[in-house]
């Protein structure tokens, strides 16, 4: 079932057009990482997505609600965490969270015991009397997820949940979100492709306002495997190789590597290139040094389809 | 219910573990002491006068009263005060959430609008009517140093007048703070607006007998006057509630552009 359903989703401020034509769902229970460079959409996306800020055009439902027709009740279910954790610096930190929880409108019994809870889940016990204008950038980020998990709302969005924390806390802070992601549905963003590879179910790639891929991270990769490519190294002098495999058939490029004589080759696989080299390398009299396919990371998943090497279907 | 109390508790809160409230709240009674100690001395020279009037000539002096004397004026010049003290406290009150990003907390938790405006209304107005009530202080002062005393009912009725005063300038000074991230500019915006709203009836010496009319109409001294003279009339009782009621429809309109409303 989907829990967050985005249709043709636009917003232009002014006449920039931040996002355009966006699609997406999130599934129940599902972690679902929205990955894109600065500037690409995402605080916009789950600003709308929050009611923070209204759509220009396209709709978008969570649970069912329209979240410009019934924005009260998407606020009920959904917990936010800004990019920029918005808290009071004057306050305590357990004042703030007892009163989020009141705006929020947690009965006054549970909270009590929901914040011992988050104090401890959170890690905040630390810092839990200190005033918020003292406490470093780490801390303020998790007092920023406790906020928004503190009402145990069935949809989290998390705007770049890791960032300014240190090594021990983004490990922690992750296995959180997975820990969550069982039982609740979770959209997060992040520029980390590392992170979304690791901490979310599905990706979907953004860039400029737009979806470029959406999937797991697995068949984001698979997608991306439909360009093949090796990695070639022959005895003949470089020059004359990059001449001769680039003359083959399907090649689409030729980037040459290391000291200039190895060579990435990428071809449509139809083509079966890589065996069209060794009868090259055998018609030259050229031995092989190197002849070795090169799967597809994340990594250059995100970089091909961003920098619109890759063509999406 | 339980959200506005909530945000009325967060800014009460705020108020009274800032510094600001307590300097402001300092030099607020040290204008007002210096001013009601002018007022007050003058008043006592004129007695001073009339003793020996009285004396040198044995004729029965014109009657001499503190109410007349002190409160209208003392009053009239509380009303100035306070004019300058709303804008500083309501400049933060929208503005500073606009900077700090907070106003993203609020506007996406599931409270109304209106129970936003009213944490944030009463607060503003309890901490102004404990600024004005400080001045109490003056009246019994001059309760106990004048023969026979003051006249009560007008002094309450000039409390009240402060009271409408503020409930009618506050909200136009949290609509002002709605506008901008900036809190001088609010407050400086705020206070040319009510100075504005005092003085417009100066203009009618200048002004055809209907404008004047509207313009008096328009201004609050008129209607404050009324109150420091211990006159209660329900006309100016309207006018003041009228302003409130058009400045927090102002804050309505603005938050709503700010938060996506379903309506
Ligand atoms: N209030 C605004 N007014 C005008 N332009 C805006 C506004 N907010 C965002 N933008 C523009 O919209 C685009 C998308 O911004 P957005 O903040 O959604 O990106 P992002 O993916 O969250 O980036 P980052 O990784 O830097 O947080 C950017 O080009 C940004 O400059
Ligand atoms: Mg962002």
């Amino acid at each position: 079932m989907n829990v967050v359903e985005v249709k043709n989703l636009c917003k232009n401020y002014g006449d920039f057009p931040a996002l355009q034509d966006v699609d997406f769902s999130v599934r129940e229970n599902e972690i679902l990482g929205l990955l894109g460079p600065n500037g690409a959409g995402k605080t916009t996306t789950m600003r709308i997505l929050t009611t923070f800020i209204p759509p220009t055009a396209g709709e978008v439902k969570v649970q069912g609600y329209d979240i410009t027709k019934q924005p009260i009740e998407v606020r009920k279910i959904t917990g936010y965490m800004p990019e920029n954790p918005p808290l009071y610096d004057e306050m305590r930190v357990s004042k703030f969270l007892k009163f989020v929880g009141e705006i929020r409108g947690i009965p006054r019994k549970k909270l009590s015991s929901r914040l011992d809870y988050l104090a401890q889940v959170c890690g905040l016990e630390q810092v839990w009397n200190k005033y918020i204008a003292h406490i470093s950038k780490g801390y303020r980020q998790r007092v920023g997820l406790a906020s928004a998990i503190l009402a145990d709302p069935p949809i989290l969005i998390l705007d770049e949940p890791t960032i300014g924390l240190d090594p021990e806390q983004i490990r922690y802070t992750r296995e959180l979100i997975k820990t969550l992601g069982e039982n609740h549905s979770v959209l997060l963003s992040t520029h980390i492709l590392h992170e979304a590879e690791i901490t979310c179910d599905r990706v979907a790639i953004i860039n400029e306002g737009k979806i470029l891929a959406i999937g797991s991270p697995a068949e984001l990769a698979e997608k991306i495997r439909k360009i093949n490519a090796v990695r070639v190294k022959l005895s003949g002098p470089p020059n004359e190789v990059e001449r001769s495999i680039l003359q083959l058939d399907g090649v689409i490029r030729v980037i040459p590597q290391g000291a200039n004589d190895t060579f990435t080759v990428e071809f449509e696989p139809k083509w079966k290139t890589h065996h069209k080299i060794t009868e090259l390398a055998h018609k030259n009299g050229w031995h092989i040094l190197e002849l070795t396919p090169i799967e597809a990371s994340l990594e250059e998943v995100f970089l091909k389809i961003v920098s619109g090497k890759e063509e999406t279907e | 219910m339980r959200a506005m109390f909530a945000i009325l508790k967060k800014e009460l809160s705020w108020f009274f573990s800032s510094p600001t409230t307590y300097i402001m709240l300092a030099v607020f009674l040290g204008i007002a002491g210096f001013l009601f100690y002018n007022i007050a001395s003058y008043f006592a020279v004129q007695c001073a006068q009339i003793i020996q009037y009285k004396a040198s000539y044995s004729m029965s002096p014109p009657p001499m009263n503190a109410n007349q004397w002190v409160v209208i004026p003392f009053f009239s010049n509380l009303a100035i005060i306070a004019l300058f003290i709303i804008p500083i406290l309501t400049m933060r009150i929208y503005s500073a959430e606009r900077n700090s990003g907070t106003a993203e907390l609020l506007l996406t938790s599931p409270i109304s609008t209106t129970q936003i405006i009213w944490g944030k209304l009463l607060a503003n107005i309890i901490v102004y009517t404990l600024f004005i009530g400080t001045t109490l202080i003056f009246q019994i002062i001059l309760h106990i140093y004048t023969n026979p005393g003051l006249d009560w009912g007008p002094v309450w009725s000039g409390y009240l007048g402060l009271l409408l005063l503020g409930i009618a300038a506050i909200p136009l000074g949290q609509f002002i703070s709605s506008l901008t991230g900036n809190q001088i500019i609010s407050a400086f915006i705020t206070f040319a607006l009510l100075l504005l709203l005092w003085i417009v009836n100066w203009s009618t010496l200048f002004a055809s007998p209907t404008i004047a009319q509207i313009l008096n109409y328009i201004g609050f001294s008129q209607h404050f006057l009324s109150f420091s003279k211990g006159i209660i009339d329900t006309q100016d009782i309207i006018y003041f509630i009228t302003i409130s009621i058009f400045g927090i429809f102002l804050i309505h309109r603005s938050l709503n552009l700010w938060r996506v409303t379903g309506e």
